[in-house]
């Protein structure tokens, strides 16, 4: 009789525990943390992307191709945007995809990303020009070229106070720095470079930003030519725990271009160190291969 | 023919050519590149490396070094019809423009149509001359009215069209400039009025210009649209008053700020 009496409660503790089972592997299981097997990379990583977005500033300088008066970075950029409009295809180690666009700043792009602890994060690109047109001779004539420039400048710094990496394409101006206007000219119409090499501006600009208090960036890319040997030391001495991406010799503008790309893809990856030069440096045809230095994989525990 | 467009017409294909003669350019020092030559030719994308960003001795080495290549006509025409970008197809598109290559002009046109890049375009455009000008803004035209035509081949097209001070059906320039998609290539349509208002002094445009401005997004095209309203002569300026008086209010500090300092009331 008590059997009898008890079976109903037998059965619905039952049914209950087969529905919760069932409802159970139907949910959506949160998304496992990433496992990586170098403590460094991980210290690295978890301490990237900490934050809930994590913001990313891609500037392209001025790419004049003086004594020419054709400046490219506006096509460059586009270049650069059509990619990370394109959709995402699973399996492919390229990051710098399925970004929307904001419409009220053309310069802003957005997606959403898992972090090393697998809770999701949104990413904030925002990707800036210089030039105002493609003729060296009319921007100078243009009074909006006055805007494009001193906007471009203020993102480079910006950039380096408020975003978690940075990354500059353009020219390296003989290591007068990045730069964001019409060239200083001789008079045979070429690039003026002793005038850059002695005052610096850029460079000054770029370490007074990194060796500022509330500096945020972590990591620097500088795709210009031989930024390793125009900028390194100095930067990483301001700055020494600074990842610096950055070249040893001439590089040509699709090689930049797709060294922008697998370095932020690496990051967004979550490569550690060894993949993670290996990446930023393939499928470069110049001799201008980029390389990863200084102290992003050694942040302090 | 408008005598300022006759004497802009013969300068422009030198200018064209001049402006795409570096196509390419690298970001760089102008330097010596190491390392022997030998005695066989270098292949030729590692002499195209040598055309930008060199010393102008190394420059016109290497140019004459291309020019002596055998069989390097064939070896880039095989570049083209690659749709997918890499160093190799742009390099041969430098080494097209530099050499001025015209035997390939028929392939290059046919080839960009696929270009996502738009940068075949700044490769005919150094090759172009008065007798294929007017086939390639023919071509241009259409290419610009097409929707699959890519937002960086528009870009590309428009500021050529531009320079070649052609003019564009006014349906065409309104949507490109007002509803595309990209905001790039609103910008260079913005661009383009810029040209014929301010450089040809033929502010035809200025009615898409007002309309630009009433109502769009994003904020910098606004500014670049008010850079260019400020460029006006002063009887246009003051005939189109309230448009300064609307940007007063912009939602956007940058452009309050450009109203106020062009005195905005």
């Amino acid at each position: 009789m008590r059997s009898r009496a008890l079976l109903p409660t037998v059965l619905g503790f039952i049914l209950a525990a087969t529905a919760l089972f069932a409802i159970a592997r139907w949910l959506p299981k949160p998304p496992a943390p990433r496992l990586f097997g170098d403590p460094a990379c991980a210290r690295a990583y978890e301490a990237f992307f900490a934050g809930p977005a994590i913001e990313l500033q891609v500037v392209f300088g001025y790419k004049d191709t003086r004594p020419a008066r054709f400046v490219a970075d506006r096509y460059e950029r586009l270049l650069f945007i059509q990619r990370l409009l394109e959709p995402c295809h699973s399996g492919s180690p390229r990051q710098t995809c399925g970004f929307t666009r904001s419409e009220e700043d053309m310069e802003l792009f957005i997606r959403s990303f898992r972090g090393p602890d697998g809770k999701a994060r949104q990413l904030r690109l925002r990707a800036t020009g210089s030039s105002a047109g493609p003729d060296d001779q009319e921007n100078r004539e243009n009074p909006f070229q006055g805007w494009m420039t001193a906007n471009a400048r203020k993102a480079l710094r910006e950039g380096l106070l408020r975003a978690d990496a940075v990354f500059y394409d353009g020219h390296s101006r003989a290591g007068g720095g990045p730069d964001f206007g019409p060239p200083r000219l001789s008079s045979s119409r070429h690039v003026a470079y002793g005038w850059y090499r002695e005052r610096r501006a850029g460079l000054i600009d770029l370490k007074q930003a990194l060796s500022a208090k509330e500096s945020r960036a972590r990591l620097l890319g500088l795709f210009s030519c031989a930024s390793s040997e125009h900028f390194a030391r100095e930067l990483l001495s301001a700055r020494k725990d600074l990842g610096l991406i950055a070249t040893p010799e001439l590089i040509y503008f699709s090689d930049a271009l797709e060294g922008l790309d697998k370095s932020l893809s690496a990051l967004l990856e979550m490569k550690c160190q060894p993949d993670f030069e290996r990446m930023i440096s393939s499928g470069q045809a110049g001799i201008g291969k980029t390389e990863l230095l200084g102290g992003f994989f050694s942040p302090k525990p | 023919m408008n005598p300022r467009l006759r004497n802009l017409l013969p300068r422009c294909s030198l200018v064209l050519a001049i402006l795409a003669a570096s196509g390419g350019a690298r970001a760089g020092l102008p330097s010596s590149r190491s390392g022997a030559s030998g005695h066989s030719a270098p292949p030729w994308p590692e002499l195209a490396l040598r055309l930008t960003g060199e010393s102008e001795a190394e420059r016109k080495r290497a140019i004459q070094a291309l020019r002596t290549l055998p069989g390097l006509e064939a070896e880039l025409r095989k570049e083209l019809p690659l749709a997918e970008p890499s160093t190799r197809r742009f390099l041969a598109l430098d080494v097209i423009a530099i050499l001025g290559l015209r035997n390939l002009l028929p392939e290059l046109l046919a080839a960009s149509a696929h270009d996502d890049t738009g940068y075949s375009y700044h490769a005919i455009n150094a090759l172009l001359d008065e007798d294929s000008r007017a086939q390639a803004t023919r071509i241009y035209r259409e290419r610009l009215a097409e929707r699959r035509t890519s937002a960086a081949s528009k870009v590309a097209l428009l500021d050529t069209l531009a320079r070649l001070a052609a003019p564009l059906e006014e349906r065409l320039l309104e949507r490109l400039l007002l509803e595309d998609s990209s905001h790039e290539v609103r910008s260079a349509a913005l661009s383009y009025l810029r040209h014929f208002a301010v450089r040809l002094r033929q502010p035809d445009g200025l009615v898409l210009l007002e309309k630009l401005l009433e109502d769009t997004q994003p904020y910098q095209l606004r500014l670049q649209a008010l850079y260019l309203f400020s460029e006006l002569p002063p009887s246009i300026r003051r005939a189109r008053a309230r448009l300064l008086k609307a940007c007063a209010g912009d939602p956007h500090p940058e452009v309050r700020a450009f109203c106020a300092k062009a005195g905005a009331p």
